[in-house]
């Protein structure tokens, strides 16, 4: 059976279709949901909340963008809300850094961006990329994770963010920009030769 | 850094993602393989992109599927029950068929009387007094119904009666748009399909489900509606029917952050230059899937001529 007839079983209410569609994405969107949060219990909190928000909104999907698209971006709005809710009440870590040109610049990371499992385990380039995407602000962390950690085109980020495939272009170009300003003093461990 | 070198780092992100035409695409390669600065800019680039691509992953746990598939089996469980919020939706949604179906028939049947070239207050007053009733058997909320049942005579009785507020923006339409638009078929339904219904469905019980019923029911065609006109003593003669009604916007008020997703749900409807077309038998389960955005729905105090039957023009707006 094709994926589009199990969306159309979901559609009519079968819970072992739709079940089958939790199973294809709930990776993906449990990944997703854990870059942009920074934490992987909010990030199975806020993907029971994305299949939820599917179930209730699936018959509403018209095919007119492929269906893993139209799920991430539904997870994005999940995620983006999630985000702004609980900015005020998140602690932040401050911490100063030189980029190239010898400036000083601070950023703020989520204190609670990594689990211990990171921590230990990653190694020193994956940590400082970590930690780097939850420095960005919450556009240019979004692409980022779609583009780099999802590998979506730029016009599939643009149907699920809303903007034109120039700006995803441009706001991806920025967001490399800002992990490399974040990164600068950490570029040995980036390097390819 | 020279001018090849600024172009060429300006597109160093594009070039990443293979998104740059093959031309352009050539043009760096060219140039990196000769500048030494570029080459290690891109090296920095490529680098924290071959990161990210091994950042590692959470695995789903064996009990996170079980948790999902019981929150939504909770969420469908609450969907079916009726609650206050989505009713007062489609109480707002009803009212306004139930205003533009007693506008519509008015509009039709005045049309279609001899003896009544001109719209005139008092004959349109008199053509939606005499066609209300039936009407207002639409109304999901038997109260509300038995109300304005009780109301209608009062109204008639009163030689200089004021036009209600709806009636009042109706003729002011009218006035405005004399209604000469091609004949075309009209969705009405004549009082004895509306009686049957009725028998068929508990007044108290599954409102909701009684509306969309009746709405949803075949509808007479503008031949039909001649002779249901003669039938009710309306007249017959060359009656034409025509399919042009006033129909409210409404609008939806939504935050930003949920701002696309409404967007979303009414994706698939028809737009025209006032709002989304929502057809009435449409609206109770979209303003159900409204209702997750925790937006609301407002009056805007306009009103729309349309040429289709039993809509609404939806506008959404973020605030």
């Amino acid at each position: 059976m094709s994926e589009l007839e199990y969306i159309n079983r979901a559609k009519e209410g079968d819970m072992e279709a739709f079940s089958y569609l939790v199973e294809r994405y709930e990776n993906k969107i449990l990944n997703y949901c854990y870059r942009m949060v920074g934490n992987d219990t909010d990030a199975e909190d806020i993907t029971q909340e994305v299949f939820v928000k599917l179930y209730r909104f699936i018959g509403s999907y018209a095919g007119q963008s492929a269906f893993s698209t139209w799920l991430y971006k539904i997870a994005s709005n999940v995620c983006l809300d999630y985000l702004r809710k609980t900015k005020r009440h998140r602690g932040t870590v401050s911490i100063n850094q030189q980029n190239s040109e010898g400036e000083e610049f601070s950023l703020s990371i989520e204190d609670e961006g990594l689990t211990p499992y990171e921590n230990a385990q990653l190694s020193e380039a994956r940590l400082a990329l970590s930690k780097a995407i939850q420095a960005l602000g919450e556009d240019q962390r979004q692409v980022i994770i779609l583009r780099e950690v999802e590998g979506l085109s730029y016009d599939e980020i643009a149907a699920i963010t809303g903007m034109a495939t120039g700006t995803v272009k441009s706001r991806i170009n920025r967001a490399r920009l800002s992990l490399k300003k974040i990164l600068e003093k950490d570029r040995e461990l980036f390097s390819l030769s | 850094m020279n001018v090849t070198c600024e172009i060429v780092r300006n597109n160093l992100s594009s070039y990443i993602d293979l998104e740059l035409d093959e031309e352009t695409a050539e043009e760096i390669e060219k140039h990196l393989s000769e500048c030494r600065d570029c080459r290690k800019e891109y090296e920095f680039f490529k680098g924290i992109s071959e990161t990210a691509k091994n950042l590692p992953r959470l695995s789903v746990s064996s009990s996170l599927h079980d948790k999902i598939m019981a929150c939504v089996a909770d969420a469908s469980e609450k969907a079916k029950k009726p609650k206050a919020p989505r009713r007062s939706l489609f109480r707002i949604a009803s009212g306004f068929a139930a205003a533009a179906a007693v506008i519509a028939v008015s509009v039709i049947s005045l049309n279609s009387l001899p003896g009544h070239p001109e719209l005139t207050p008092e004959n349109l007053t008199r053509e939606i007094e005499k066609t209300a009733p039936p009407i207002v058997t639409l109304s999901p909320d038997p109260e509300q119904a038995e109300t304005v049942a009780q109301q209608k005579p009062l109204e008639a009785d009163k030689k200089n009666s004021t036009p209600a507020p709806k009636q009042e923006s109706a003729q002011k339409n009218v006035e405005s748009n004399p209604v000469e638009t091609a004949p075309e078929k009209v969705r009405v339904l004549p009082p004895e399909m509306i009686r049957e219904q009725e028998e068929e469905h508990a007044p108290a019980a599954a409102s909701l489900a009684h509306d969309e019923r009746i709405l949803e029911e075949p509808a007479m065609e503008a031949e039909d509606l001649t002779t249901f006109d003669a039938a009710s003593g309306g007249g017959g003669g060359s009656s034409v029917a025509r399919n042009v009604a006033f129909y409210p916007v409404i609008t939806y008020y939504v935050t930003q952050e949920s701002y696309s997703e409404a967007v979303e749900l009414v994706l698939g409807f028809e737009k025209n230059n006032e709002g989304y077309v929502i057809p009435c038998n449409d609206f109770s389960s979209l303003a159900d899937r409204l209702e997750g955005l925790s937006g609301y729905l407002r009056d805007s105090g306009k009103e729309t001529i349309t040429e289709e039957s039993s809509v609404l023009i939806l506008q959404i707006e973020a605030e």
